[in-house]
């Protein structure tokens, strides 16, 4: 009880700010983005591809039509497949471009104002909307899967979750600090619950495809 | 306040520990049960083999037999499948054009994805009893959308659908119980799965399995096999 002042002092800005998790500093989270969008996009595009094949040949055997249960091809055939009157997966490879331009703007060091990231983010959540409406779909209605539509699942997963923990990390998006800390804790605990929750829905829905059951 | 930054550093290190084991036990859980699973499955498979599969058989449900039969085709189908559901349009104006020359088998292969598919066989089955599988058939594709994916057992449902049809309720209510009902829609599975089917609808246009891309071809295929 020698230093009566000791309590007030605690609430010094060192100990309340947030640290910056290494993923969302410059570097690291363009590589982050890069590699995300490098899976994004060339799973989009095998996807244009098979279903290009499709249209020309309405009997081609997709690259990913491996039985009932794990077709492309069974797939591309559903409505879902084509939301907005053409196939989806056109709109990843426009939108994981955009991913891997502002991977290669930020790696070369630019630093995107607030409104950039703001829209991005913005851009990524409705992705992400999309392909949660896709991962239902496909588990509840058409119930078969497409395997690259998957790897695009697991390209949205650590994307959305880390520009979001990033953004609230550096106040674009504006939040509590409470919540900020949280999200920059558990950030790479959260895309690994999102993984293990989405692989065991389409393990427990599809166990039986599985085990042949 | 000031209290929050000792524990609000450590605790989420432990609980991190925590959530990262239970997550480690998911994986784990899932990789045993599917080596368990499939071990179950092995072993069933072999009992279900040694009864050789048969696109026909004595007992499947015919759903309208060809005076002038030409060909036979065989549908093995889930009455939860919705693709099945978009078929049965398809085959009811099928077997108005060729009634004349095909014979439309139907066996069931209820899926284990969805939830009513068994009662659902069942029902039918149950119908088919007493002579009405072609209503009950109809009444579960026409209604499919009301019951279709539902979390819920269905069974009363079905039943009010045989009360519908004038069925002898008791005995309705004794073949959907009887284990016996239940190892003749297993015999069709057992068939099914022998024969290389592993989804529906699954047909077989004269005992060859149906590999077709489109309506278009599946159509064209029973056209040729009718004008044969």
């Amino acid at each position: 009880m020698s230093t009566p002042d000791t309590g007030p002092v605690v609430a010094g800005p060192q100990g309340l700010e947030p640290r910056v998790p290494r993923f969302a500093r410059p570097r690291a989270f363009g590589f982050l983005l890069l590699a995300t969008g490098v899976v994004g996009w060339v799973a989009s595009a095998v996807l244009v591809l098979e279903r290009l094949a499709l249209y020309k040949d309405p009997g081609h055997v997709t690259s990913c039509d491996v039985n009932p249960w794990v077709s492309c091809g069974r797939v591309m055939g559903t409505w879902q497949s084509e939301l907005f009157g053409f196939p989806n997966p056109l709109i990843g490879i426009v939108a994981f471009a955009v991913v891997l331009a502002t991977a290669m703007a930020v790696l070369s060091g630019a630093a995107p104002g607030r409104w950039y990231w703001a829209g991005l983010q913005a851009g990524v959540t409705l992705g992400t909307v999309f392909v949660i409406w896709l991962w239902s779909q496909a588990l509840f209605e058409i119930y078969i899967l497409c395997l690259y539509c998957m790897v695009v699942w697991a390209a949205m997963i650590p994307l959305f979750i880390l520009l979001t923990v990033r953004n609230l990390v550096h106040g674009v998006i504006p939040a509590p600090r409470a919540v900020v800390r949280f999200a920059a804790d558990w950030a790479g605990t959260l895309v690994a619950i999102a993984y293990v929750a989405v692989a065991g829905s389409v393990f427990l829905r599809f166990f039986p495809a599985f085990t042949g059951g | 306040m000031n209290s929050t930054t000792p524990p609000s550093t450590r605790s989420p290190k432990k609980s991190k520990i925590i959530v990262w084991t239970l997550l480690a036990a998911i994986v784990v859980a899932a990789i045993v049960g599917y080596v368990l699973a499939q071990g179950n499955a092995k072993t069933a498979a072999t009992g279900a083999t040694a009864t050789e599969g048969q696109v026909v058989r004595e007992n499947s449900r015919v759903l309208s037999q060809a005076p002038n039969e030409k060909a036979v085709l065989v549908e093995f189908l889930d009455f939860e499948c919705e693709s099945c559901g978009a078929f049965y349009p398809v085959i009811e104006e099928l077997r108005g054009e060729y009634a004349e020359n095909i014979t439309f088998v139907q066996r069931y292969f209820p899926l284990p994805g969805h939830l009513n598919s068994m009662n659902a066989a069942l029902a039918v089955e149950s119908a088919a009893l007493q002579g009405a599988y072609e209503p009950m058939y109809k009444k579960m594709f026409e209604t499919q959308a009301q019951w279709g994916e539902s979390a819920d057992n269905k069974s009363a449902l079905f039943r009010t659908y045989a009360e519908d049809l004038g069925l002898d309720l008791a005995a309705y209510d004794a073949s959907v119980a009887d284990p016996a009902t239940q190892d003749r829609i297993k015999l069709d599975i057992a068939d099914g799965k022998a024969l290389g089917v592993s989804g529906t609808p699954t047909f077989f246009l004269e005992g060859k399995m149906l590999t077709v891309q489109s309506l278009e071809q599946f159509v064209a295929a029973i056209e040729e096999a009718a004008a044969n």
